[in-house]
């Protein structure tokens, strides 16, 4: 028992009134700077920190915007997904689906993304959903983890960037048996509710949508363009429900990019270990979409070894800043840490043997 | 806030961005945060979220007398939403500035991000026409480089000189984008210029001269040796796009 302090009950009450009015604050504050920015272009005021400050101001929107822009389709089309699904496919359907065997169904799910080319911003959404509507956790979580990387647009970018090369063949196997081992660990879970965040607390916070009268549509013999209509609604819940950690991850990788000196971090760590433990965090901290990731790996590859590379491509796309937020928001703490830290040990330990092996 | 109210805010928050993105693609001014091969898919979303807020704006009005559905909105939820929004439209519109390349870090001789075994099409273009991409990409993918010696260069980017060169050297540098400005790279091609020391750092020149191969940890660069440095304004489209 902690006791009760008053100190602890104003922290409390600050946490609180500050995480509540957060977006308020920080809207307030781009405000300001916008204006600064606008004000030293007008009047063409000089001073040395003034400059550096709204030369800053500058880089970091257009890093800001930049992710936005980039990821803002993406997501859009996993909501779109989502939507689709949850509209269009009863529970029974999906298990059908399904191969009989556990094991088989797991990779399955690892697999699932050849058919929905979606990245993680993406994947995160269409996988919640998937599981609320009866997919078994195991296999949501294979398909959580893998489809970022293992669908159709990621396979053309690797391709093109790395060509038949042992990286581009090792990024998929990877990927695919971290993804399977991660899904295997959940097979006891037979409760999903343990895993996934319960909905009366997400119904409680913010939106109407996914409650007890979802079910009465699906049955309801409403026209096309009504359940399209409904389609677009759930997506749009969605994209404002995932959006959130969107802006806040690109709001914070804008942020370290325009701050954190990306030669401080790649000084750190040569050595077959230590080298994929910086170019898993440098991953982690750029937070680039999978889909192009691996243009950006390739830059490394001169002064990188191919597993630290690796790490850099396996790593990624199932954890960044966005997606860890967006885990936290779908998956009850302990499967977060789970789904952030396992894939991470895994992905260093075999760049680790490709280091020493490929060397 | 009432349901009502959440929907016409959320419609407007989309039909925002929409515009937002058309407006970009309109102006040219979207390429300042993406590579071009990402526009047309960029055009698509913001048709989207045009469609979005329609159906969203319209959805207020028939939600509205159904009281079982006025559940509470989370306007935090929202305010995040309208960040880039007010960020798009409010601070100015401007590139990466070479200054950021301090952060960042230029490479000579990277492995590039778009591969090209073909170096045909580089091979046509007149080589007063070529990037400081293209002659980094014809260094690193051509068999024979002594047919590039002596040929004539004008290349356009910004002054970067490090503890690295010598005296009489600097480079002249170009970010390259593969997707967006998030992963802004920085090209840079070593220059042999007597009066190096007297260029300013991150203003943009245009360099005029000759190609010479030089050696450099075992590999061959591209060297350029300049008869004439002057300063440029910055161009247009301040990156090269692999």
């Amino acid at each position: 028992m902690v006791p009760s302090t008053p100190g602890a009950g104003i922290v409390g009450r600050v946490a609180r009134i500050t995480t509540f009015h957060l977006p308020v604050i920080i809207v307030a504050g781009v405000l300001v700077m916008a204006a600064l920015t606008r004000l030293q272009q007008m009047f063409n005021w000089q001073g040395e920190w003034l400059l550096k400050l709204t030369e800053g101001v500058s880089n970091f929107s257009a890093v800001f915007l930049g992710i936005f822009i980039e990821a803002a389709p993406y997501l859009l089309l996993g909501t779109l997904a989502s939507g689709l699904v949850e509209v269009f496919f009863s529970p029974e359907e999906i298990t059908r689906l399904l191969p009989r065997s556990r094991f088989l169904s797991i990779g399955f799910g690892g697999l699932l993304g050849l058919f929905f080319p979606v990245c993680e911003c993406g994947s995160i959404p269409l996988a919640r959903r998937l599981m609320r509507k009866g997919l078994p956790v195991p296999v949501g979580i294979a398909f959580l983890l893998a489809a970022p990387v293992i669908n159709p647009i990621v396979i053309a970018s690797t391709f093109a960037a790395f060509g038949n090369t042992p990286i581009f063949w090792l990024r998929f196997g990877l990927t695919l048996l971290i993804a399977i081992g991660v899904g295997l660990l959940f097979m006891f879970e037979s409760d999903g509710n343990r895993v996934i965040r319960s909905l009366n607390v997400e119904l409680s916070q913010s939106f109407h949508f996914h409650g007890e009268h979802d079910h009465d549509f699906g049955n309801s013999t409403s026209s096309v363009i009504q359940k399209l209509k409904k389609v677009t609604i759930i997506a749009a819940d969605e994209f404002f429900e995932m959006g959130r950690f969107l802006v806040i991850g690109a709001f914070l990788a804008a942020l370290m990019q325009t701050v954190v000196p990306q030669s401080w971090l790649l000084s750190l760590g040569q050595g077959p270990i230590l080298s994929a433990v910086v170019l898993s965090l440098l991953a982690v901290l750029l937070s680039v979409c999978s889909t192009v990731d691996s243009f950006i790996a390739l830059a490394f590859s001169g002064t990188f070894s191919s597993g630290a590379v690796l790490a850099f491509l396996v790593y990624g796309p199932m954890v960044d800043i966005k997606a860890t937020l967006m885990y936290l928001r779908v998956f009850n703490r302990r499967t977060v840490g789970v789904l952030v830290i396992l894939p991470w040990l895994l992905t260093i330990i075999s760049s680790t043997v490709i280091n020493l092996w490929m060397r | 806030m009432t349901l009502r109210a959440g929907r016409s805010f959320q419609a407007l928050l989309m039909a925002l961005i929409g515009l937002f993105l058309l407006s970009r693609i309109w102006s040219g001014t979207i390429l300042l945060y993406i590579n071009q091969r990402f526009v047309f898919l960029v055009f698509l979303a913001s048709l989207g979220f045009v469609i979005f807020a329609q159906v969203l704006y319209s959805e207020r009005l028939s939600t509205q007398n159904d009281e079982k559905h006025s559940k509470n909105f989370s306007i935090s939820t929202l305010w995040w939403l309208a960040l880039p929004v007010l960020i798009g439209f409010l601070v100015p519109a401007k590139p990466l500035s070479p200054s950021a390349v301090v952060n960042r870090g230029i490479s000579i001789d990277a492995p590039l991000s778009a591969r090209i075994e073909d170096t045909g099409v580089l091979l046509s273009l007149s080589p007063t026409e070529r990037t400081v991409l293209d002659w980094i990409r014809l260094f690193s993918f051509s068999e024979n480089l002594e047919q590039f010696v002596d040929q004539p260069v004008d290349v356009t980017g910004f002054v970067f000189s490090d503890g690295r060169l010598s005296e009489s050297q600097f480079m002249v540098g170009r970010f390259t984008i593969t997707c967006c400005v998030a992963d802004a790279t920085a090209l840079g091609m070593i220059v042999d210029y007597p009066q190096a020391a007297v260029l300013k750092q991150h203003t943009w020149v245009r360099v005029q001269g000759k190609i010479g191969v030089m050696e450099r940890e075992g590999r061959l660069l591209p060297l350029i040796l300049a008869d004439s440095v002057e300063a440029v304004p910055p161009p247009e489209q301040p990156y090269l796009f692999p």
